[in-house]
């Protein structure tokens, strides 16, 4: 049990690699599981890219939303299914795949009942993504496709990586003030992008509230937004049309990357380095000016 | 001169007449006496004089008729003490008894030399003044009393009524709220006071109404009005009805029996 | 009018106790002054606590002179609309639960207490989520004085007239639920995925990044609450002694309640309807300042007003120096503070209202 805690508390470092390399053991003695359910967005996703046809039976309904999901096209294909333990069990499945902040009571109830679950934690870091891609692979049975997989997300990653202009501060804004600072996947997606994340820099760590006025007194030169989720009114979007915060937007760049790049690691999170990438172009040309 | 005209006057609640066809005249210089026993219409016949509930029937101060009178018109033509004594706010007695000014004071105004001496002079009459700083809700019920007849004193009008000013009160205090009533009537003033204490209102009135089941049914001197069959018919009571030391005297000593009933609905055998 | 009285208290009558009045007076000056002094020291403080680190004498330049961009963005944009909604909202609690409290002759009445905040909060979100404000603004304030307006009138006639202080707190709990209980679920109805976090917001408040468009559209709205509230001062008086006296005494019953209610309404609405449900300011405070004006209802009017603001301007200086970066509601401040404060109220008060 203890284990199990330090375990999660490391999450995405060397030793969830090593994890990910004995699950993977573990997956080659066994077959390949054949009807397969994930009840976790980010999980969803994985399996969705690396599993078999066929070999995958449900995927959650998040994964059907297109602000969410980054394949909420293909999950049409699958049974939706909303992490009920009930619901679960009716579906037979030989594993469910589950993410650490699924709902504990549910996971445990269906290991009650039987059922191989296996958990993954969220990526935080690339390195990150690459031992959940390579773990899924092992766990599916389709390690070449995992390895595929990180091959072309290292080559685009690369290519990213080379666009971006360093030097420029960059503040991640989300909806009521959160930023992510350091140990988050979206600090290492501004760094790789070649910009200083403004939380990291202040000493953040996770993700946390960054108070309007630090926002507006560290004045960042791009600022990052992930766009609307929802038309539907809420306090949230106040703070986006307060008076200082529009005064900034008119000084910053402004780089919306669309939340479904960065909820989940996966390999389509380069698209977001990728997109602050350009962002970062853009202030450096500002700055040249 | 009449500063009081009541005429088929009534009413109670909305679709219920506690009052019913009251007609009397109140004139300077008098001390009216209220009285009748529990529920038979009393107060009732106070607060639809005043306004205060839903009445049919004319009702004038002195020359105007009382629907053509603004409340703060009517607040400087008579004063009102009800039976409940209740304050709401720890309010000093001094304090308290100036709110008696105030209808006479022009919105946002302050408190003139003579609203003070007014309210020194209602406060000394009704023996209050060694309580002026107390707070109202720290008082004894009698002494509270005298502090709320204190404040319609202040208020300084033609007419007072008062809903049965004397309970509470010890005897001497008693006597001296009545010798006051009497002294503001002699002066010019009138007065009209819910008794139930048939011996105060036999020797201090100068006029007494008996009120029963709604209706009046007696109005004149203590002399005319209070004898022995009309205390045993109203009250059921045997009283002693003499004189001693100069004035009328009424004195209950025992239950008499069956009630006369006024209202043909209330039926009361004492010794049953 | 002479003596008549039984026994002469000599030495009591003395003309030299005529000065006590204007004792009373000096006393109520200087507690007006004093409040007045803590509402400017603490609005001046209000403008200098906030988790960006801006040196005093930059911050006073940035406010007079606008000069130093991003500072004065913040001084002016940011820590001005909140030190000016704490006051103003605080200066609205206070005078209505001071008028409240006379209007009902009770220590207990209070907008929060009562379920006025509670309904405003739920106008308030019905004009925000349905997007009816976003087209036409003054919805927001409006919608919250008709939540206002139904509590109150609710409240008053389960409660009003001879009602004890039970029935009143029983006919508050019953609105201020209901009113909880609708507001939730019109959050949770709402396709928004943010919308049902908010619903803290509204049932404790807070004064964190308004702005001064939120300051232009609850001022008007305060303003002509604030005026018909101060305005009840000579009717609360006359009501200490009981509502047949005060109507006796030249009270217009209806009128007065037309002020106390439209006036609560308006202030609290408006108050509500930027800041959320700020719960316990209009009971804690009358109930201090009482004693210090002789209990006197007109002048406890003022006094609490300010004796509100001070108190909200406190509180949210308190909320951003004990938790910087956690963004604690005001509400859960003053809650904790008020709530205590109201059970001991209520048990000095229960055998009035047993």
């Amino acid at each position: 049990m203890k284990r199990a805690r330090a375990l999660r508390r490391s999450s995405g470092s060397g030793l969830l690699a090593g994890l990910a390399i004995l699950a993977g053991l573990a997956g080659a003695l066994a077959d390949a599981p054949k009807r397969v359910v994930s009840m976790n967005l980010c999980t969803d996703q994985l399996a969705m890219l690396i599993a078999a046809p066929g070999q995958l039976y449900s995927v959650s309904h998040l994964a059907h939303q297109p602000q969410s999901s980054v394949l909420a096209e293909k999950a049409a294909l699958y049974t939706v299914n909303h992490g009920l333990a009930e619901e679960i069990f009716l579906m037979k499945p030989d594993l469910v795949i589950a993410g650490t902040f699924t709902t504990r009571a549910t996971v445990e109830m269906l290991r009650r009942l039987g059922f191989r679950v296996e958990e993954f934690a969220p990526s935080s870091s690339f390195d990150g993504i690459r031992g959940n891609v390579r773990r899924m692979g092992a766990l599916l049975g389709r390690e070449e496709r995992a390895e595929a997989l990180i091959a072309e997300m290292d080559e685009a990653l690369a290519d990213a990586e080379a666009q971006g202009v360093t030097g420029a501060i960059a503040a991640l804004n989300y909806t009521n003030n959160f930023t992510s600072g350091r140990g988050t996947l979206a600090d290492d997606i501004v760094t790789r992008s070649g910009l200083e994340n403004l939380g990291a820099k202040l000493g953040l760590e996770g993700t946390v509230k960054l108070p309007l006025e630090v926002l507006i007194v560290s004045a960042p030169d791009v600022l990052i937004g992930r766009g609307r989720w929802s038309k539907a009114p809420a306090l949230a979007y106040e703070d986006f049309s307060h008076p200082a915060m529009r005064a900034l937007n008119a000084e910053a760049v402004a780089a919306a990357v669309p939340g479904k790049y960065m909820i989940c690691g996966a390999p389509f999170t380069v698209e977001a380095v990728r997109i602050l990438a350009e962002a970062a172009a853009r202030a450096g040309d500002r700055g040249a000016q | 001169m009449t500063l009081l005209h009541v005429r088929n006057l009534c009413g109670g609640f909305a679709g219920q007449d506690i009052v019913q066809d009251a007609s009397f005249d109140l004139a300077m210089g008098e001390f009216v006496g209220l009285i009748g026993p529990n529920g038979a219409g009393k107060s009732t016949l106070l607060r639809a004089v005043l306004g205060l509930t839903p009445c049919r029937g004319t009702v004038c101060f002195g020359e105007d008729d009382a629907k053509r009178l603004s409340r703060s018109a009517l607040s400087r033509r008579v004063a009102y003490v009800p039976q409940e004594r209740d304050v709401a706010w720890a309010v000093p007695v001094e304090m308290l008894v100036g709110l008696g000014r105030i209808p006479h004071r022009p919105v946002f105004s302050a408190e003139t030399v003579s609203d003070r001496a007014m309210v020194e002079c209602a406060m000394a009459v009704m023996d209050v003044i060694h309580l002026r700083h107390r707070h109202a809700t720290e008082l004894s019920g009698g002494e509270r009393a005298r502090v709320l007849i204190a404040r319609a004193l202040a208020q300084d009008t033609p007419l007072l009524f008062a809903d049965e000013p004397t309970a509470g009160l010890d005897p001497a205090h008693q006597i001296a709220l009545m010798e006051t009533f009497a002294r503001l009537a002699s002066e010019g003033r009138g007065v009209l006071a819910c008794l139930h204490d048939l011996w105060l209102a036999a020797r201090w009135c100068s006029r007494i109404i008996v009120i029963d089941g709604g209706k009046m049914i007696a109005d004149g001197t203590p002399a005319e009005v209070l004898t022995f069959d009309r205390l045993a018919a109203v009250y059921g009571i045997k009283a002693h009805v003499g004189e001693v030391d100069g004035g009328l005297s009424v004195l209950p000593t025992a239950l008499s029996g069956m009630r006369h009933d006024p209202g043909g609905s209330v039926q009361v055998n004492w010794k049953a | 009018m002479t003596a008549a009285s039984p026994k002469a208290r000599s030495g009591s009558a003395a003309p030299t106790e005529l000065a006590s009045p204007s004792s009373e007076t000096a006393r109520y000056r200087l507690v007006l002054a004093v409040l007045t002094l803590s509402v400017l020291l603490l609005f001046i403080a209000s403008l200098f606590v906030g988790p960006a680190a801006i040196g005093f004498w930059d911050s006073i330049n940035a406010l007079l002179t606008g000069q130093g961009e991003a500072a004065a963005l913040v001084m002016r944009e940011i820590r001005l609309p909140r030190a000016l909604l704490g006051a103003m909202i605080g200066a609205t609690l206070g005078l209505s639960g001071a008028a409240l409290q006379g209007y009902l002759r009770n220590p207990l009445a209070e907008p929060g207490l009562l379920g006025v905040t509670g309904a405003a909060s739920f106008g308030a979100v019905i004009a925000i989520y349905t997007g009816l404000s976003a087209l036409f603004p003054l919805a927001l304030p409006l919608l919250a004085l008709a939540g206002a307006v139904a509590a109150v009138l609710v409240v008053q006639a389960l409660a009003g007239g001879h009602g004890g202080s039970l029935t009143l707190i029983l006919a508050g709990v019953a609105v201020s639920s209901l009113a909880a209980a609708l507001t939730a679920l019109a959050l949770n109805l709402s396709p928004n995925p943010f919308a049902a976090l908010e619903i803290v917001f509204w049932l404790l408040g807070s004064l964190t990044d308004r702005s001064m468009v939120h300051v232009m559209l609850a001022a008007p709205f305060m303003l002509i609450g604030w005026a018909l509230l101060a305005g009840l001062g000579r009717s609360l008086d006359l009501l200490t002694l009981g509502r047949d006296v005060a109507a006796s005494m030249g009270v217009q019953m209806k009128r007065v309640q037309a002020q106390a209610v439209l006036g609560t309404a308006s202030s609290v609405g408006a108050a509500t309807a930027v800041a959320g449900a700020i719960g316990f300011v209009g009971l804690v405070v009358p109930h201090i300042l009482r004693p210090l004006v002789g209990a006197k209802p007109s002048r406890l009017l003022l006094t609490s007003a300010l004796g509100g603001a001070a108190m909200i301007l406190a509180a949210d200086i308190a909320v951003r120096l004990i938790a910087p970066a956690k963004d604690l509601k005001l509400g859960v401040l003053t809650a904790i503070v008020g709530a205590p404060f109201f059970l001991w109220l209520v048990f000095k008060t229960r055998r009035a209202m047993l």
